[in-house]
């Protein structure tokens, strides 16, 4: 019985896209394991509050990768050059994986673009939410802080 | 490579070919390109051959207050003028009409369509609507309007409510709105059932309407979406041209002998069904509806329009249109009134006795119109957007009279900051 | 016009009444284009609405906008 984490590891290898010209390269999500608070967020280029949460991702990244925060972006566009022309007008300083056949986002049941699920150290998934408000951005930092925190003091 | 379904996750740890991405320079400035601001102006040229013509111009401007509450605001000036059909038949005589005022006068030759030269007129109305989310699935949209023209005044209020299901799939949507109109014509409206000669008039009247819409959004698939609405609409008060009048002709003579001003009831009640569909292709797209209206005055009518968008580029389109309409005479739309023997007057009180409506508007009328044109649009720089568009619009129907022929020459721009 | 009232209604209600219909929240890059969305040019939609409203006995239908990207 193989454990979450496990499980999204290779769900990541499955959502894959087809081109074999990119880098090859393993996402193991279990080598964050005991170590890292996985924050999952949904997007497209299509995707218009995409645009303001970026700015907000990278800010999270600067802030809390230090203290354990992994983010891992999943693109849905069917289209990678969509995505691509996004990335060159919202850079973004965290991981960016491909999901164009949505196999990802099947597996999260994404409910609505954009999408973010945070998971726990120990590979359960602790909360979900759809969209991005700017207004609801201290809000969505708060309970990334509240799960480092947390985490920590278990150990 | 191929990955199918029936590939294990286990098997999968074999194939490599994922690819991570990770910028190598961190981002220090922070992106804010938010769309806060959008502005709209278009101006509009309308023009029938030998009658009337109009411009017309529009800014539209809105604001996102954040949390998507928009605010947005619409200034609309129009100027019209030129000749326009005043109900009259068609005649082998000569015809002098006096004008609205009763103060000119103008004459007709045979065989000619009644126009009265004298028409002119200028609108401004101006609107504010709101817009914002009442939870993440429901909206909610109010606003207000109002319109002025030399005789003519409407204030009107409106509201909508719109709720996503299914994954944002379907859309329910239901609306109203109410209107208040108040016809003021400098002379006065032409007293009931009086004829052109006579030429009393006095006062004003009003007119209310309430309109309600409701409707589905419905994706069908990836590139195709649909939306159904059915409307009812009902309005009570003055729906009088005050100016339109209806030929009494002589049975034996062919001749008018004096013109009866319009008269047509004091309510209205009108269904109708909408159906639109928007599917996109590879690179082009197709937008086409059919509107089915019927209403309690006897005219039904049917409207086809459909757009081809062809996206030429990215940045560019060339979309061709075409529109359809037809529509059923009211019941009480004559093209003129035989007097069966008797006096203009005498016709005048028998209608007036029986309480009987009657118009010679030739837009109550049998009508068919078709509207083809093409519309060009560019996106320059990003943000900022132009459009042109001109049409040829047409329309015939029982009698010369509703032979109208216009262009209309649009040229647009929009800004988004 | 019953008649046509009632063939219409009969297109309708088994169209959306079927929630099959539809696309996931991550399929929407097309229906996200401005031109896939109701309402879309307004501008001339309010002048058209308004020479047609002047010019012929018919008036309105259509005034909801819709679809997009579905986001938020």
């Amino acid at each position: 019985m193989k454990s979450l984490l496990q499980r999204i590891t290779f769900t990541i290898l499955a959502s894959v896209c087809s081109a074999s010209i990119y880098a090859a390269e393993i996402v193991d999500l279990s080598q964050y394991k005991a170590e890292k608070v996985i924050y999952i967020d949904f997007w497209a280029s299509w995707c218009g509050p995409c645009r303001q949460s970026f700015p907000w991702l990278n800010k999270m990244h600067a802030q809390y990768s230090e203290k354990g925060l992994k983010i891992i972006a999943v693109n849905v566009d069917a289209d990678r050059e969509d995505a691509d022309q996004f990335l060159l007008e919202h850079p973004a300083n965290f991981d960016v994986v491909y999901d164009p056949e949505g196999t990802l986002a099947e597996k999260f049941n994404i409910q609505g673009m954009p999408s973010a699920v945070l998971i726990s150290r120990s590979g359960e998934v602790l909360s979900q939410h759809i969209g991005f408000n700017q207004n609801r951005a201290k809000h969505y930092e708060e309970a990334i802080q509240q799960l480092l925190v947390k985490e920590k003091d278990d150990e | 490579m191929q990955l199918d379904k029936k590939t294990t996750v286990y098997d999968l740890i074999a194939l490599a070919s994922c690819s991570l991405l990770g910028v190598s320079a961190p981002v220090l400035a922070a992106d804010t390109s938010i769309d806060d601001w959008k502005v709209d102006t278009a101006i509009l040229y309308y023009n029938e051959t030998d009658r009337v013509s109009a411009v017309e111009s529009a800014v539209s401007i809105s604001k996102n207050l954040g949390g998507d509450k928009i605010l947005s605001g619409k200034i609309t000036m129009d100027s019209l003028s030129g000749s326009s059909h005043n109900g009259a038949a068609i005649s082998d005589y000569e015809q002098t009409f006096t004008s609205p005022s009763g103060e000119e006068t103008y004459t007709i030759a045979p065989g000619d369509v009644p126009l009265d030269p004298n028409f002119e007129d200028d609108r401004n109305s101006f609107s504010l609507q709101m817009s914002q989310p009442l939870t993440r699935v429901m909206n909610l949209e109010y606003g207000a309007a109002y319109s002025s023209e030399y005789d003519y005044k409407s204030l009107s209020v409106n509201a909508s409510l719109m709720r996503d299901f299914n994954q944002r799939n379907t859309t329910l949507s239901a609306g109203f709105s109410y209107a208040q109109d108040e016809i003021n014509p400098r002379d006065g409206l032409p007293v009931l059932y009086s004829l052109m000669s006579d030429n009393t008039k006095s006062g004003s009247d009003t007119k209310n309407t309430i309109d309600l819409l409701m409707g589905v959004t419905q994706v069908i698939n990836r590139n195709t979406i649909m939306q159904f609405n059915y409307g009812f609409g009902n309005s009570t008060g003055y729906h009088n041209d005050p100016y339109k009048i209806v030929s009494i002709v002589s049975d034996a003579t062919n001749a008018p002998l004096d013109y009866l001003f319009e008269n047509r009831p004091d309510s209205r009640t009108k269904h109708s069904l909408y159906w639109q569909t928007k599917h996109h292709f590879d690179q082009d797209m197709v937008d086409f509806s059919l509107r089915l209206m019927a209403d309690d005055w006897g005219v039904n009518s049917q409207t086809l329009d459909m757009h081809y968008r062809w996206n030429i580029s990215d940045n560019n389109y060339l979309e061709p249109h075409v529109r359809y309409y037809t529509q059923s005479a009211a019941d009480f739309y004559e093209e003129k009134i035989s007097n069966a023997g008797l006096t203009a007057e005498q016709v005048a009180t028998q209608y007036q006795n029986e309480g009987r409506d009657v118009t010679a508007d030739y837009r109550l009328g049998n009508m068919d119109a078709t509207t083809i044109g093409v519309k060009w649009g560019a996106r320059l720089f990003g943000t900022h957007q132009l459009t042109s568009r001109i049409e040829l619009y047409q329309q015939s129907g029982d009698s010369k009279v509703s032979d109208v022929d216009a262009i209309i020459f649009q040229v647009g721009y929009g800004l988004k900051f | 016009m019953n008649k046509k009232l009632g063939v219409l209604l009969l297109l309708v209600i088994p169209l959306t009444a079927c929630s099959g219909l539809g696309v996931k929240p991550w399929q929407r890059d097309i229906l996200s284009k401005p031109e896939m969305t109701f309402g879309d040019s307004p501008m001339d939609a309010a002048f058209d609405d308004h020479i047609y409203f002047s010019k012929e006995a018919s008036s309105g239908g259509r005034s909801f906008s819709g679809g997009g990207c579905g986001c938020n």
